[in-house]
């Protein structure tokens, strides 16, 4: 997971206190056992980081091996008998750089109105779904991040069928194969456009059509007609964003998306 | 809103994908000013984008590093003095909501932005 620029800037904070401690000593030797495990643990926790951060392409690579290389002379320090002049000398340019070189970039990659996009996306559903549906927004969040958008609206409406599907489980099978022949029993389109299948299992369940589901759900979850078409439509976006072909959604078609499924899937059906 | 397009275009750059806040003067008399003021643009920008006035936390730190208002030490402090009066409320790291004070502070604060930009 890629570090905040908050963690970013607590250890910087961490950098500058130590470094205020080892002024104390005046340049003679670091003997205290707890000083000595500070420094250890600051390195290693800066080398996590670093590892971490390789992600974040505002970060230039040169300017992490360069304070890799730093804090690593420091590390090895400890190894040996070294005076807080010594330390401090090699802790000098972490200091004068950390700002400008990762904490800067990291606010900036952060602040990017794409990131900010692909949070505002998972906040559309705080508090609102299960840690199986959690996990498909989370990737679409993740795509809408890399700008992959059709991949995005996908892994959108996997999590709404999540929900369909959870939701039907728990009516159980019987209700959902009795609102199937309620459906089929209408005229007219859409009503006759479904398939009259009875099901008894997930699995069947799950090769079952969206379109159908969506169709039978004015019966399962009382939505009318005018909810249906919104659904239809966004399953036809669905489609056409899983198929090859001109359709190029942009962020905000995304972020719209998610606000229409959290409307009428999320709030609409309980988990 | 009340703006006319052309003029938020002054504003905002509506062609890169998601539309982003150009390079602007912010106002304000400090550091702390400006950062209150960064807030109300990035809440500006969600609305336009989302309908919600809110204003992403990542966005206004970032945003406040663009235009040098960005203070390590009192970040949040800047931000909470907005609140109750601006800002519903202030909490490190989570989205700042505008009151209904702070949306007419943000339409002001764009209007007379649009209108320096435009001229």
């Amino acid at each position: 997971m890629t570090p905040s620029s908050e963690q970013l800037e607590l250890f910087l904070e961490r950098v500058r206190e130590l470094d205020r401690d080892l002024a104390k000593l005046k340049g003679s030797e670091v003997r205290r056992p707890e000083t000595i495990a500070s420094i250890k643990s600051l390195c290693r926790d800066w080398l996590r980081l670093s590892e971490a951060l390789r992600g974040v392409e505002s970060i230039a690579p040169e300017n992490l091996g360069a304070l890799d290389k730093q804090l690593r002379d420091v590390l090895e320090g400890t190894n040996v008998r070294t005076r807080s002049s010594a330390y401090r000398t090699r802790l000098g340019p972490v200091l004068s750089s950390f700002m400008d070189k990762v904490v800067v970039p990291t606010i900036r990659y952060e602040g990017n109105p794409i990131q900010v996009a692909a949070r505002q996306l998972l906040a559309e559903f705080a508090g609102k779904v299960t840690s199986d549906e959690q996990s498909y927004l989370e990737e679409a969040a993740r795509c809408l991040a890399s700008r992959c958008n059709r991949a995005s609206i996908i892994l959108l409406w996997a999590a709404a069928m999540s929900r369909l599907h959870s939701s039907i489980e728990k009516i159980g099978f019987n209700a959902f194969n009795e609102a199937v022949e309620n459906t089929a029993q209408k005229k007219g389109n859409p009503y006759n456009r479904i398939s009259k299948a009875q099901i008894s299992s997930l699995p069947e369940l799950q090769r079952s059509r969206d379109f159908d589901l969506l169709v039978v759900g004015m019966d399962l979850w009382k939505y009318d007609l005018q909810v249906f078409e919104e659904l239809d439509r966004l399953l036809g976006l669905r489609n056409s964003a899983a198929h090859p072909g001109m359709l190029k959604p942009n962020a905000l078609d995304v972020q719209q998306y998610a606000t229409k499924l959290g409307n009428y899937v999320f709030d609409a059906v309980q988990a | 809103m009340g703006l006319e397009l052309e003029k938020l275009e002054g504003l905002f750059d509506f062609n890169v994908d998601p539309f982003s806040l150009h390079a602007v003067t912010v106002p304000g008399k400090n550091i702390a000013d400006r950062t209150r003021n960064v807030a109300l643009l990035a809440a500006g920008r969600t609305y336009l984008a989302t309908g919600a006035w809110n204003a992403d936390w990542q966005e206004i730190k970032s945003l406040c590093v663009d235009h040098n208002c960005y203070d390590m030490a009192n970040h949040s402090m800047n931000l909470k003095k907005g609140a109750g009066t601006w800002f519903k409320s202030v909490d490190a790291g989570k989205p700042v909501e505008l009151s209904s004070g702070g949306v007419k502070e943000a339409e002001k604060l764009l209007k007379a932005l649009t209108d320096g930009v435009t001229q």
